[in-house]
């Protein structure tokens, strides 16, 4: 066996035996005892064990029975390991359990101690107590004579308690009542204050947007201003120069009045000449007619004859020429000015019209450019979609033909309504319609023929009057 | 709403015999006048409102009477798996359409499973108009027109539904909403005209007075005004302000659920007497949404051409849900008079059946149009 093997039985030895001195032996009545060396014993396990490996295995070789040796004294520390573990854990409850012994010791002791403690105390409480008993007996003894006065301040007190609890009551309910009262009042402040927050929001957005439109309508209306401006500074040019248009126009008329005038006052002159001829004919031919009343006839007459014979139909030459210039002339005069007149004004009037119109609708279109919306032509399919919709019946099942609708009868029927309907259809006025206005909100004026018919009445009344016409 | 005012007279002189005389309570001239009607009934024409909340449809029956027919503008889609009995919910009269995989609930029946969903309701029309988001929502209002009006009498039927004006405050698609309608009631089989809603209510209020006079119809989505010299409208516009409006903003102002606000807007308020806060700033929006139309009403009729001459004070007929609420026509008659209105006004009333007043004027206009 190897010194290992040795070593460790030799451990196992020592740990399953114990020391006992001679005296101690003796001690426990033993007189005589076996002693085993550790040597022996190793021999003896030895033997032991080669034999039973010889007898149960046979040979074997030095290799094997090492092994075996091995083995058998692993297998042998192990189970000196746990012999020791127990060994120990066994001391451990040993231990433990002295402890525990210990304790128990000392606490019944103490319980010994606070026992009599407690005994003591207790005889003290009884001998206090009875001693306070007497001595309540005894003040119990002297306030007893004192009770019919007392019992009446008792009463008196008791009283004056239930009336303190009764306003402290009263006190507690007011308390809770003004407490309700606060926090109602808290409450309603808080909401105050959330509306006045939530009208402050409105009122800031509502400025906002207030600010955003006046902005908006601020440069709209600059804008419009600057148009009306433009527009108004245009028209105030057109209608300047069709001022100075019209200006010339009266100076041309004025110039062919002048030219009227003159021809008048020449045609006066002629009518006046020829008034002056007639006179001094009828004077010749008062003289005439005098003288051959005179003279009676003579060669004289017959060449006077033919000579005032050929004034005659001189003067009447004349007065035919003159009178067929004078109208002639006239008449192309005041036609032309009438024309002239005419056309002058309806065309100043017709001219002044469409500038206006074109002005007013420039101004007009001015105002729909600055705030026009761009033209919006819309179109939904909405028609495709509905066919889409019904195209889809054969996927849909619905109960709605099984089910009954809320039906009532409406309390206003629709027959008066109908027939007051029929009758304005069938024989009421259409609305009054407002009277055609023109551009300028008066009806047009047909163009002023006065001045020209005028001229042309003086004219036909002064020939009426001429002796020239008379005589004829 | 009891105690509720319906008419207020303002102090003027009496007409003159061409606009007729003082009115007569507008019972007699509106009542189912049975003997009236059988000399002139008309049963060809059907009137269909087609409202932001509610669609209307109206008709004459044989007896001359006037039938309406009411359903809400909503609908619901439900998981499919809560519909898989359709026999129940017909048992329940719960109008349903399912289409593909999907199950929708249609009108007032969507506003209880909503609650039971904890959904919210769809509608296909919003603020008056039909909404292009909801292209969903298109066939579901046509199966609730379908159910309203029914099958027509004759090919071709006339069908007067109303439309609003074009909104002054907002861009409107009007094409798109009156392209929809129109083309749906066409596939119904009839012959669809539209015609102005707030034009509808002088057609079915305004009779004694010649049809003269300003009609106001008060929607969910919006106010539709028309005003009308012998049957012609004069001026229309609409402003996209209604009964939804004036919840939104109380519900803001107030820190409450809009659905608060409604119920408070429709239990028994009164706008001449608030008792709560909540119902003060009811009355406040009512006032400033009154002022809004009626001063855009004067603005409207001073910059309008051609605009008739009243001779006559005119009269001005409210309709509508939101103008239902007490006090209404009363704080109308004060807005009015605070502003200098271009017209002699000779009183304010509520149409006496005032959630009816559009569809019969449109069955008016289509009786009409039969002859």
């Amino acid at each position: 066996m190897r010194k290992e093997a040795l070593n460790s039985v030799r451990a196992a030895i020592e740990a399953n035996t114990e020391r006992r001195s001679l005296e101690q032996l003796q001690a426990q009545g033993k007189r005589h005892v076996r002693v085993v060396s550790g040597g022996k014993i190793l021999e003896i396990i030895k033997a032991i064990v080669g034999d039973i490996v010889d007898r149960e295995v046979g040979e074997l070789s030095k290799r094997d029975r090492d092994r075996i040796v091995h083995e058998t004294k692993t297998q042998f520390d192990r189970v000196l390991k746990l012999q020791n573990d127990q060994d120990a854990i066994v001391r451990e409850q040993r231990e433990l359990l002295a402890e525990h012994k210990a304790k128990v010791e000392r606490l019944e002791r103490e319980r010994d101690a606070l026992q009599g403690r407690l005994d003591k105390d207790r005889s003290e409480q009884s001998a206090r107590e009875a001693k306070m008993l007497a001595e309540y007996q005894g003040r119990l003894a002297s306030f007893s004579q004192q009770q019919g006065s007392q019992a009446q301040l008792v009463s008196d007190l008791e009283g004056r308690l239930a009336k303190s609890k009764a306003t402290i009551q009263n006190y507690d309910e007011n308390i809770v009542r003004i407490t309700a009262q606060a926090e109602a009042a808290r409450q309603e402040k808080l909401q105050v204050e959330r509306e006045r927050d939530a009208l402050e929001g409105a009122r800031v957005e509502s400025e906002q947007a207030i600010a955003e439109l006046e902005g908006d309508i601020e440069s709209i209306r600059a804008r419009c201003t600057a148009d009306l401006e433009t527009a108004r500074t245009e028209a105030r040019r057109t209608l300047d120069a069709q001022g100075q248009e019209l200006h010339g126009l009266a100076e041309r008329s004025r110039k062919d009045g002048e030219l009227l005038e003159r021809m008048k006052e020449a045609l006066q002159a002629k009518e006046l000449e020829v008034h002056r001829l007639t006179g001094e004919r009828d004077t010749l031919r008062a003289e005439l007619d005098a003288a051959r009343q005179q003279a009676g006839e003579s060669q004289g007459v017959s060449a006077l004859r033919g000579e005032l014979a050929e004034m005659k139909s001189f003067l009447r030459t004349l007065d035919e020429r003159a009178s067929r210039v004078d109208e002639s002339t006239v008449q192309a005069l005041l036609t032309q000015l009438a024309q002239r007149e005419t056309v002058n004004s309806t065309a100043m009037e017709e001219r002044f019209s469409a500038t206006l119109d074109k002005t007013i609708d420039q101004i007009a279109k001015t105002m729909a450019a600055a705030t026009a919306k761009p033209i919006d032509i819309a179109v939904e399919a909405t028609d495709v979609l509905i066919d889409r919709v019904f195209d889809m019946d054969e996927e849909m099942h619905t109960n709605l033909e099984q089910l009954d609708v809320e039906v009532k009868t409406s309390k206003a029927g629709i027959g008066g309504n109908l027939a007051r309907l029929k009758a304005m259809r069938s024989g009421a006025p259409a609305p009054e319609a407002p009277p055609e206005e023109s551009a300028e909100g008066e009806p047009a004026a047909p163009p002023s023929k006065k001045p020209v018919s005028g001229a042309m009445e003086r004219l036909k009344a002064v020939r009426q009057s001429s002796p020239a016409h008379k005589s004829d | 709403m009891s105690g509720d005012t319906k008419t207020v007279r303002f102090n003027q002189p009496a007409p003159s015999a061409t606009t007729g005389a003082a009115p007569a309570k507008q019972g007699a001239a509106a009542a189912p006048a049975k003997g009236g009607t059988k000399s002139t009934s008309a049963a060809l024409g059907r009137g269909l409102d087609v409202g932001t909340a509610n669609l209307l449809s109206a008709m004459q029956d044989a007896s001359g009477e006037i039938v309406v027919k009411r359903e809400r503008n909503a609908f619901l889609q439900i998981p499919s798996e809560f519909g898989s009995n359709r026999d129940m919910l017909t048992r329940l009269n719960v109008p349903y359409v399912s289409f593909r995989d999907k199950l929708y609930v249609l009108g007032d029946a969507s506003f209880n499973l909503a609650n039971m969903f904890g959904q919210e309701v769809r509608r296909p029309m919003c603020d008056g108009f039909m909404s292009p988001n909801e292209q969903d929502a298109i066939p579901m209002i046509r199966f609730i027109i379908e159910r309203l009006l029914g099958e027509p009498q004759v090919e071709g039927e006339p069908c007067y539904f109303c439309i609003p004006a074009p909104s002054i405050d907002r861009e409107n698609d009007t094409v798109y909403h009156e392209g929809i309608a129109a083309n749906i009631v066409k596939k119904l089989g009839y012959t669809p005209h539209s015609m102005n809603e707030a034009h509808a209510i002088v057609y079915s209020e305004l009779a004694d007075h010649d049809f003269t006079g300003i009609g106001v119809s008060c929607g969910g989505g919006m106010f539709n005004v028309c005003v009308a010299y012998k049957t012609i409208p004069a001026v229309k516009f609409s402003v996209a302000r209604g009964g939804d409006w004036i919840d939104g903003h109380v519900a803001k102002v107030m820190g409450i659920p809009r659905t608060r606000a409604t119920a408070i807007k429709e239990s028994d308020v009164n706008l001449m007497s608030p008792r709560t806060r909540e119902e003060e700033a009811v009355v406040l929006y009512y006032r400033n949404l009154i002022s809004y139309v009626l001063q855009n009403l004067k603005q409207r009729f001073q910059l309008a051409r051609d605009v008739p001459q009243f001779t006559d004070p005119i009269e001005v007929v409210v309709a509508g849900g939101t103008s239902l609420i007490g006090g209404f026509v009363e704080v109308f008659a004060e807005e009015l008079q605070k502003i200098d209105f271009p017209l002699q006004i000779a009183g304010v009333r509520r149409a006496e059946d005032a959630m009816t007043s559009v569809v019969r004027g449109c069955l008016i206009a289509a009786a009409l149009s039969e002859g």
